[in-house]
């Protein structure tokens, strides 16, 4: 089953293309590794996927399931199973983690017509899920990422992609600015959400966190293009040889 | 109090000087309707404030057993400002109240003043020696010059509730702290035709400390300023100003806030700041922050800011799932909360808790 279909999609950035033309297809329980030296556009296709203001979409589609994403707002994507941990997460002064989740899961269950959950099962599941991502609990009543530091930030995403359980996670660049131990909790994190029914799109520039989720394809970016695909082997073959060899 | 017949309007006050629009601290602000009202607008419609606690005494300005006090600090703790609309509040004032608030093994001591609509009124309050009292004061269209003495080592802790007022309201109250007292105000306010707060504290004494809180959220084409000035006369201090505030539709709001540090008052800690959000291009939002040190031993700040939401927030909380109108509210209760978490301002301000 196919969870995201993008074909040959076509975005720009202030008059500037950017994304030059990309096809895509994650079928369910898939993990596509997307890698790519800097300004090759990974973060452009993962925002303008999600539905940020600033891209402009000059050709192609791009489906969730039967959805057209490119039709439906931030919010619908999102409640339609679309999740993007953020490169770089903001913070929330003085709206606390639980209040946030809380309205973030009432607000999907809403839209796809069910009762909100009831906050002792909600309340239940978080806990397992901050102490499974090795946070301290004290951090719920805490405003969202506030005084956070880089490596807390990125596993609060983990926990919120656990907690919404969406169909397909956009995860950009997860893996950055993580010591060895918070990678290995952030890997275990995504190997929890892969299942049969959920498809996962990984932007990373490193092999390392391939080492601990084993990616079932790998592709390469190029200003704005994925120019070669392949499985784990060719994050291998990027880390010994670089992106040079592929530029013609 | 005094007879107000036969006066020439506005009267000539020895050594001050009417207020001008358009002049600091008036710039955005006209003193006019302020004034005027003195001469036509006024009712005889007080406050009244009321108290079961053990510890405190209200008496009004007429009665001989306060004549004392008033000698004592009426006219004098305000003095400083040389504020001609205050100055005008003492030539008119037709109500007059001294609460006194003694030390009391019995506990916190209470006071409610309640909105004196378009009254002019003076209040005398004097929290006495290591004594406690919380002050909860509705403020509505009224004229009201509040000013207070905090005795050594006392405590006021005052909520001021300014729900939406369709009167001119003119507020000031100057605050003189000597050792070891504690000032804390927490103010919340609604929108409304003009309501201009002055707030001025004097720390005289070592080792206080002096905490301002305020949150408003002002819509349709309400008008509010506030003017704060907080003077550091004896070191050792410490003081913090944090007020935020939502603009919203026509709606205007000034802040003027200033930290004054006197020759000498070293080791002061003193901060002041001021956030502001728009919710529309037609909001105004006129903002200054300002510091006059004379001493260098001393830890000081200040900042202001006024934008819109930020995109990238409302991105986040929208990317999970939320609704752009209640991410929206989302972030605007925040903003508020950051300053306040008094139950009942936050329900004044319609934030639920």
């Amino acid at each position: 089953m196919t969870l995201l279909d993008i074909v040959d999609l076509h975005i720009s950035v202030e008059e500037r293309e950017i994304i030059k033309g990309i096809n895509l297809q994650v079928e369910a329980s898939e993990i596509h590794a997307i890698m790519g030296p800097n300004g090759s556009g990974k973060s452009t296709l993962t925002n303008a996927l999600a539905g940020q203001e600033g891209y402009q979409i000059n050709h192609g589609s791009a489906n969730l399931e039967d959805k057209d994403l490119l039709k439906l707002s931030v919010e619908e994507r999102a409640r339609a199973g679309l999740f993007l941990a953020f490169q770089y997460p903001v913070e929330l002064p003085g709206v606390s983690n639980v209040e946030f989740l809380k309205t973030a899961v009432d607000s999907s269950r809403r839209a796809n017509g069910l009762d909100d959950i009831s906050t002792v099962d909600f309340m239940k599941e978080l806990r397992q899920l901050v102490k499974k991502l090795d946070l301290d609990p004290e951090i719920l009543k805490r405003g969202v990422n506030e005084g956070f530091s880089g490596g807390e930030r990125k596993r609060n995403e983990i926990v919120q992609l656990l907690c919404l359980k969406p169909r397909v996670a956009l995860l950009d660049e997860t893996d950055s600015g993580l010591d060895i131990d918070a990678l290995q909790t952030v890997a275990r994190g995504i190997k929890e959400f892969r299942s049969p029914q959920t498809g996962i799109v990984l932007v990373t520039h490193y092999q390392r966190l391939l080492e601990f989720v084993q990616p079932d394809f790998v592709h390469v970016m190029l200003d704005g293009r994925l120019v070669r695909s392949g499985d784990a082997s060719l994050a291998l073959e990027l880390e010994a040889k670089g992106y040079a060899w592929l530029q013609n | 109090m005094k007879a107000r017949e036969n006066r020439e309007f506005p009267p000539n006050i020895p050594g001050l000087q009417i207020p001008r629009a358009r002049k600091d601290p008036w710039r955005y602000t006209t003193p006019d309707p302020f004034i005027n009202k003195f001469n036509s607008g006024l009712s005889n419609n007080p406050s009244t404030p009321v108290s079961t606690s053990l510890g405190v005494e209200i008496y009004q300005f007429i009665d001989p057993e306060c004549t004392q006090l008033i000698e004592a600090y009426v006219g004098k703790v305000a003095s400083r400002g040389s504020n001609y609309l205050t100055a005008l509040n003492r030539l008119y004032a037709e109500h007059g109240y001294v609460i006194v608030a003694k030390c009391s093994d019995k506990g916190i001591n209470h006071v409610d003043i309640s909105p004196s609509f378009d009254c002019c009124e003076r209040y005398l309050i004097v929290v006495e020696e290591d004594a406690e009292l919380c002050i909860r004061e509705l403020t509505n269209g009224g004229n009201r010059v509040i000013e207070c003495v905090l005795q050594d080592g006392a405590k006021l802790k005052h909520l001021r509730l300014q729900d939406e007022t369709l009167d001119f309201e003119f507020n000031h109250i100057v605050i003189r702290l000597e050792e070891r007292s504690n000032y804390e105000l927490i103010q919340a306010s609604r929108g409304g035709r003009l309501r201009r707060n002055e707030i001025e504290v004097y720390i005289t004494g070592e080792n206080t400390l002096v905490n301002l809180s305020g949150a408003w959220g002002v819509e349709a084409d309400s008008h509010l300023d506030n003017q704060i000035t907080v003077n550091h006369l004896a070191g050792g201090a410490t003081s913090k100003t944090r007020f935020h505030g939502i603009v919203h539709d026509e709606a205007k709001a000034i802040f003027n806030g200033k930290i004054y540090v006197a020759p000498g008052a070293q080791r002061t800690d003193a901060s002041l700041q001021n956030k502001n959000i728009a919710t529309s291009d037609k909001a105004e939002i006129y903002t200054k922050p300002e510091l006059e040190l004379y001493a260098d031993d001393i830890a000081c700040s200040h900042g202001a800011t006024s934008g819109f939401l930020d995109p990238e927030q409302l991105f986040y909380l929208r990317s999970r799932g939320i609704g752009q109108s209640t991410s929206e509210t989302i972030l605007l209760n925040s903003f508020l909360k950051e300053v306040i978490d008094d139950e009942e301002a936050l329900e004044l301000l319609g934030l639920p808790d």
